[in-house]
């Protein structure tokens, strides 16, 4: 065994020195490459990459803007290649392995849940943060997973085989999924490993993709969230930014390195490949590259599409939170407690109230819908050229589906907005209405088990309810809801209704208000139960509302969409027909990508500039002693005074954050950011604000991901939390300094 | 000359940073004139001030005693600043000639409006007249013998000052009056108004953008000077004629980029640099902190009324931002004391003096006394302060009776001036009561008599605040004065003298803040006076003992409204870690805070359609076109409407604003942080032109191209 041991040190030497190797031409070369302008960059940046597909245009594109890897350096099945360090982290985010014993660095925000569930009033290691000194101190965290892709197949033939254009979608649907099951079943693999079959743009390519999937993961590592959440939903989506959103696990395997479920016995994993650190950190127009998990983007809409997203539904949920926060604001601002009842819940609605006021404005400050137009414009003029008759409908079909879909779509987010996240009222007894459904379906049995869930949420809401609040907010939304919901989704008892008269009959009345009120409710056998809810004026009134949404809104919405996608699924394979120079990429469907880009600051309005780096300066800058957001550590404070950075220091300063053009989405969270060799420089946690709308339109100009610089990563391990041990596993390398 | 010029090189990069300070023009000669050309000026000392030739000092004016304008034609045209000619706007302004919601332009002579009561102010010539102000003045006489025998030589040296008879002479201290300067001066009285944006470009983001960059502001107006036939002052007459000066600004094409040289001629108002580190220390970590506190409660409680309530939101708006404005300012200036680490610094030069003058008898003792008058004057200082901001400020029905009180006062010394004084006072209290809300104010009250007589010094408060409860107080104040609305306030004043005061006197309101005001001018000002007296003895003495210790600084004498050149150069900042402000914004940001119908981002339908066709005439730069642009220059208020000029002399801004992340700089000035706001002169030359239309005053300036190869 200590033969094999040796084998993979050698192996990652190689990597190392290779990039060493590289690292020396390019000192010695006498003249820098002529640096690329940003409008030529502007048009290879963008976009989320399969892996397994970067030779040609993605390798000489990472070139220009600086690479020195290759494609296979990235992704290569038969050698150790920088996926290797890639994994899946829980359900949602990335990270990576930066040691040879499987020491996984991914966010703070993507390990709270564990660090949390591990934290008990003793201690709190979300607040005091954690730090493992031995492997015998890291902390068993079940239900936590790490995966590695081994392989990705495209078995786009086989998963069509049989799929003939004179099938309806619902037949094709059909055989899709029994050749998706077929292919899964076939597939090449170990016993340990998984197979997953999954569509690429819009349906139109399958990939069969092999994966690890490592079961045994510890926690080893987290600052406090005044350093890991530094900033918190105040700083959510902002720049500048100032956030350590770092912590730290280790992956543990059986003694032939293989997935295994926890035992006693496992042993750190020993990774293909794991990344090492770059200590010379980032100069704007430096190259970088995330690699991870995106989850979601639609970039392939057409016009009107994103033109109803941000014309009409975004504006309608917007007004609907805009009447909420304003509400709460003014009761947080009054009262104490309803200050830190309502502090998440506020913050949580004002988020993505914030978010698609920034998507607004994103897609109209960079004319993207215009652009889609002239892009339409273009294509259905090839079209015609061309005779391509089997496209020649797709944009009508767009026009009229989406028109089609508008009212619904509308009213779909109008019920979401008021009756599931803004009024509480209305969401609590949403719960008691799918209760009653559980009833009428499942009898006695279903009812008394969908209770026991629904009396838990309830505990849990009402620990922060006030119905003082609450009231407020029902009169004002209900009312906007009456008014601004299209009348044929408008259930008969909003109709030609005092609001103000109803609000203050149903709150005096009902039991759903308090959790005394509820329990009541609850007493006697499901029949009685039910009654009382029927009974209840809250219930009678919200029964309708739910009842509209099951019966008309959500069964129209979801035929119209189904309709919308088969044609979006055309519309793609059109596109790249149409336009076989441009550069497609995939939509994101959280499977594993290469986004490369720049290290680059933006210009978020005019005579204002911001720089691509952040220092530990500005956080002494944002400090608020005692604030829940912008505390900062004493420990921290006396590291800043003394100028105390160790080699992780930058001219006397400590970076924190940077920015980079990288098209990055929800699933990144955690991704490494890597330099033109495979350093890893930091960590990514967010976008900025401007550039929110790159889910359906991204624009090098303004589009911005977030990171962590990994110096800071390092400087809070060793200087602040003096977990040395971890520092030690890792491999630090300066790839910008002469040898 | 070749190695002349490379150590020259040498020495400019190691002089470069000296920036700051308002430096007396007819003494630029020496060090300043060197500074300047080590940032690039071309002028010299007597380019800017000559008595008896034409130079830059001939075409500034001091605007109507507050402000500065300066001369850009040879028919007399003064630019200025829109809020310099705001009142003279506001006075022309009729339901149907709103020229300030509309801007005015006079397309001739003959349409120019006079304004009675507007002056501008030349300074003809300074001269120093230190020695005859101090003559017979000796160090053995006390502090008010010396006052009286320094009046008495000013008076002389003013009566034997030679002058033209049409002018005027003024003496003034500087260096805390260890130097005087006698400044012979022309006034001229016939001011007509020639121009003004509207305030949708003149005062573009009012007071959210107050102090803020980046700033996009046409803040600019236009007046003439008329002079008689001789070219004298005049009193308005048709018959007089525009005024020739002796020398007028060239407007320069060619706008500004970062670190051009720039220099701001105008007349400070009023600096603090010398004052001791436990000054400033009292300031920023006692007085403000206080006087914020007040604010921020008074804020938090009206904007909550103001979110729920249009019509609170339309009659407080401009009393909020007015309240927000120097609320917002005294925070800039602590965080600006911090960030510069003013005190500290303070406190370094205070040890260095200290040590060189132990063994001086006269200087030795002078930081202690600092301190301990500092002492003695912290707790009467703060009580001021919460006197002033609690009852005179921020509780309008309390302000309210403090005008009642001087009125109480003056009719009781003069029974005479009654009628007279009560209708000036129910004149005056209509605009208050149209904008008042009863319902607001009295939780303001509540709110803020508890701040003030729990954290008033103790010997300040007065009796009827100890122990009461402040809920009941204000209930009973609140539902019995009859000062709540204007019909009460309309009773309480109708009658005789005698009806009237004893109807005031049985209301609990104003027997309360009379009570209050008593306080304030029986114990609390009087008491602040006399402390501060002595303080401005120590101050004089200290000012001259820096100067005699560190012969080798630089010293420029506070501002006090005199003529003052500052120079700098053109330069963005870094306000905070990421973030970096460039030194030039454009019309495009204009667009970005475009809100239709908004009272501060409101943008004319005329400039948003030059703006969509980008018709920027010669006065764009690139396709875009400048509007504001941010220098290094220490400026204070008095310096609005002061000339920016560039190495050439040649007029290139309108100074109108500083950040407010450099607001201390009045006690501190810090180039890295500290920067005036400058309106682009093209801005507003493609106001007049493109805009306005008016080509006839384009017509009169000298447009100029330095920058481009003659």
């Amino acid at each position: 065994m200590k033969y094999f041991k040796i084998y993979l040190l050698v192996a990652f030497l190689s990597i190392v020195s290779c990039k060493t190797a590289q690292e020396t031409t390019k000192v010695v070369e006498p003249e820098k490459p002529i640096a690329l302008s940003d409008a030529q960059a502007k048009e290879i940046q963008g976009g989320m990459w399969i892996p397994s597909l970067l030779e040609g245009m993605n390798e000489d594109e990472m070139k220009l803007l600086g690479s020195n890897l290759t494609a296979k350096d990235l992704w290569d099945v038969n050698n150790a290649s920088i996926k290797d360090a890639i994994a899946i982290f829980g359900g949602g985010c990335t990270s990576e392995v930066v040691s040879p014993n499987g020491l996984l660095l991914t966010n703070h925000h993507c390990g709270y849940g564990t660090i949390q569930s591990h934290s008990t009033v003793e201690h709190d290691y979300l607040k005091d943060g954690f730090w493992a000194k031995s492997y015998d101190e890291e902390i068993v965290s079940p239900g936590l997973k790490a995966t590695f892709i081994k392989r990705i197949d495209d078995v786009t033939s086989q998963i069509f085989e049989g799929v003939t254009d004179a099938m309806d979608e619902a037949a094709k649907m059909k055989l899709i999924n029994q050749n998706i099951n077929k292919t899964t079943k076939a597939a090449v693999k170990e016993e340990w490993q998984t197979a997953n079959v999954k569509s690429f743009y819009k349906g139109n390519q399958y990939f069969l993709i092999i994966t690890e999937v490592f079961k045994d993961v510890r926690m080893v590592g987290a600052p406090p969230t005044s350093i890991g959440k530094f900033g918190s939903d105040t700083d959510n989506w902002m720049w500048p930014r100032h956030t350590g959103d770092f912590s730290m696990f280790r992956i543990y395997a059986d003694a032939n390195n293989r997935p295994a479920e926890y035992a006693k016995d496992n042993v750190p994993y020993k990774p293909k490949h794991f990344l090492p650190i770059s200590l010379d950190g980032v100069e704007e127009n430096d190259f970088n590259i995330v690699f991870g998990f995106p989850g979601r983007t639609n970039a392939y809409l057409p016009a009107v599409g994103v033109s109803q997203i941000v014309n009409v539904l975004n504006p309608a949920k917007i007004e609907i939170r805009e009447n909420a926060l304003k509400i709460v604001d003014k009761y947080m601002k009054a009262d104490e407690k309803v200050r830190i009842q309502y502090a998440s819940k506020y913050a949580g609605i004002a988020n993505y109230w914030k978010k698609w006021i920034g998507e607004d404005q994103g897609i109209h400050q960079t004319n993207a819908i215009q652009k889609k137009q002239i892009k339409e414009t273009e294509f259905s003029k090839i079209v015609n050229e061309k005779e391509l008759n089997q496209y020649k409908s797709l944009l009508s079909d767009f026009e009229r589906l989406y028109k089609e879909i508008e009212q619904v779509a509308l009213a779909r987010d109008y019920w979401v907005e008021v009756a599931y996240r803004n009024v509480e009222l209305l969401n609590i007894t949403f719960s008691a209405f799918q209760l009653e459904q559980a009833y009428k379906k499942g009898g006695d049995e279903a009812f008394e088990k969908s209770k026991e869930r629904v009396s838990k949420s309830y505990e849990k809401k009402f620990k922060n309810y006030s119905a003082k609040v609450d009231q407020p907010v029902f009169e004002s939304l209900t009312s906007l809801y009456a008014n601004k919901v299209p009348k044929e989704y408008l259930p008969e008892n909003m109709k030609g209704v005092d609001f103000a008269k109803l609000t203050n009959d149903i709150y005096t009345n009902t039991k759903f208000t308090s959790i005394e009120g509820v329990n009541e409710l609850f007493v006697g056998t499901p029949e009685e139960v039910i009654k009382k809810f029927n009974n209840d004026k809250a219930y009678s009134f919200a029964k309708e509302l739910h009842t509209v949404f099951y019966t008309k809104i959500s069964p129209k919405y979801q035929k119209i969409n189904l309709e919308l996608n088969a044609v979006q699924k055309e519309y793609m394979k059109a596109l790249m027909e149409v336009f076989p120079k441009d550069r497609f990429y995939p939509d994101a469907n959280f499977t594993l990508r290469a986004n490369y880009g720049r290290v680059k600051g933006y210009e978020p309005k005019d005579g204002v500039v911001y720089t691509p780096n952040t220092y530990l300066k500005g956080v002494m800058e944002k400090y608020v002693p005692g604030d829940y957001e912008f505390d900062v550590p004493q420990k921290l404070r006396d590291l800043y005074d003394a100028k105390d950075f160790g080699q992780y220091g930058e001219n006397g300063k400590m970076p924190i954050n940077f920015l980079g053009t990288n098209h990055t989405t929800g699933g990144n969270s955690g991704s490494p950011v890597m330099d033109a060799n495979g350093n890893l420089l930091g960590l990514l946690f967010d976008g900025t604000w401007e550039g929110i709308m790159s889910d359906l339109y991204y624009d090098a100009d303004i589009v911005r991901s977030i990171t962590v610089d990994i110096r800071y990563v390092l400087f809070i391990i060793d200087k602040y939390a003096g977990a040395t041990n971890l520092i030690d596993e890792m491999t630090l390398v300066h790839p910008k300094k002469k040898k | 000359m070749k190695y002349l010029k490379i150590l020259f090189f040498l020495f400019a990069i190691q002089i470069s940073a000296q920036q700051g300070g308002m430096w007396i023009p007819s003494l630029l000669e020496g060090m300043n004139e060197t500074e300047m050309q080590n940032l690039g000026s071309k002028m010299t000392a007597q380019d800017i001030y000559d008595v008896n030739n034409a130079s830059l000092k001939d075409a500034i004016i001091h605007f109507n005693g507050g402000c500065t304008g300066e001369i850009i034609s040879d028919r007399g045209l003064i630019l200025t600043n829109h809020h310099c000619g705001y009142g003279a706007i506001q006075s022309h302004s009729t339901v149907e000639h709103d020229y300030l919601k509309e801007g005015f332009w006079a397309f001739n002579d003959a349409e120019e409006l006079p304004n009675p009561g507007m002056y501008v102010t030349f300074i003809k010539r300074i001269d120093d007249v230190t020695d005859a102000i101090f003559k017979n003045v000796t160090s053995s006489m006390t502090v008010k013998e010396k006052q009286v025998k320094i009046d008495q030589n000013i008076a002389a040296v003013k009566k034997k000052a030679v002058k033209e008879e049409w002018q005027e002479v003024k003496v003034k201290g500087f260096y805390n009056g260890n130097q005087y300067l006698l400044f012979v001066l022309e006034n001229y009285t016939d001011i007509r108004m020639v121009g003004a944006p509207p305030t949708s470009i003149g005062k573009f983001g009012s007071d959210t953008d107050n102090w803020m960059w980046p700033r996009h502001t046409g803040d600019f107006s236009l007046f003439r000077i008329y002079a008689d036939k001789n070219n004298r002052p005049a009193k308005f007459s048709k018959e007089n004629v525009p005024f020739k000066p002796k020398h007028f600004l060239p407007i320069s094409l060619d706008g500004v980029a970062e670190e051009d040289f720039t220099l701001v001629f105008g007349f400070p108002g009023r600096t603090d640099e010398y004052l001791p580190a436990v000054a400033i220390e009292q300031t920023v970590k006692k007085v403000n902190p206080a006087k914020i506190n007040i604010r921020e409660n008074y804020l938090k409680i009206v904007d909550e009324y103001m979110r729920a309530d249009d019509k609170i939101k339309i009659q407080y708006a401009s009393k909020y931002a007015s309240i927000a404005n120097y609320w917002k300012k005294w925070i800039g200036e602590n965080q600006g004391i911090e960030k510069s680490k003013a005190i500290a610094k303070k406190q370094k030069l205070e040890s260095d003096f200290q040590k060189k003058v132990q063994s001086n008898s006269e200087y030795n003792h002078l930081l202690s006394d600092f301190s301990k008058l500092y002492n003695e004057l912290e707790d009467v200082a703060l009580a001021r302060a919460y006197w002033t901001e609690v009852i005179y400020r921020n509780i309008e029905l309390l302000r309210a009776t403090f005008r009642l009180y001087q009125f109480e006062e003056k009719v009781t010394a003069n029974p005479a001036s009654f009628e007279a004084e009560r209708n000036k006072l129910i004149n005056s209290s209509k605009g208050n009561y149209k904008n008042y809300s009863a319902r607001v104010d009295r939780d303001v009250f509540e709110k803020l008599i508890e701040i003030y007589a729990t954290e008033i010094p103790a010997t300040y408060l007065s009796n009827k605040l100890k122990n009461v409860n402040y809920t009941d107080l204000t209930n009973a104040i609140y539902t019995k004065s009859k000062l709540t609305n204007l019909e009460g306030f309309n009773f309480l004043l109708t009658g005789n003298q005698e009806e009237v005061l004893s109807k005031l006197n049985a209301d609990p309101a104003y027997v309360l803040g009379k009570d209050l005001s008593n306080d304030f001018y029986k114990k609390i000002n009087s008491k602040f006076h006399e402390i501060n007296l002595q303080i401005q003895d120590v101050q004089k003495v200290y000012m001259k003992a820096l100067m005699e210790t560190f012969p080798k600084e630089r010293f420029f004498p506070d501002a006090n409204s005199t003529l003052r050149v500052t120079y700098g150069k053109v330069k963005g900042y870094y306000p905070k870690d990421g973030i970096y402000y460039k030194p030039v914004s454009y019309l495009k940001g204009v667009m970005e805070k475009y809100k239709p119908g908004d009272y501060e981002f409101d943008v004319d339908q005329k400039l948003i359609g030059l703006y969509n066709a980008k018709d920027f005439g010669v006065y764009g730069e690139k396709g875009k076109m400048p509007v504001n642009f941010l220098g290094t220059n220490h400026t204070t208020g008095g310096n609005s409407g002061s000339p920016a000029i560039d190495a050439h002399g040649n007029l290139i801004g309108l100074n109108f604003d500083r950040v407010w992340e450099g607001t201390m700089s009045d006690y501190n000035y810090d180039p890295e942080i500290c920067r005036n706001i400058m309106v682009d002169a093209r801005y507003i030359l493609f106001i007049v032109d493109k805009y306005a239309g008016n080509k006839r005053l384009i017509n009169e300036m000298k447009l100029v191209h330095p920058k481009k190869n003659k």
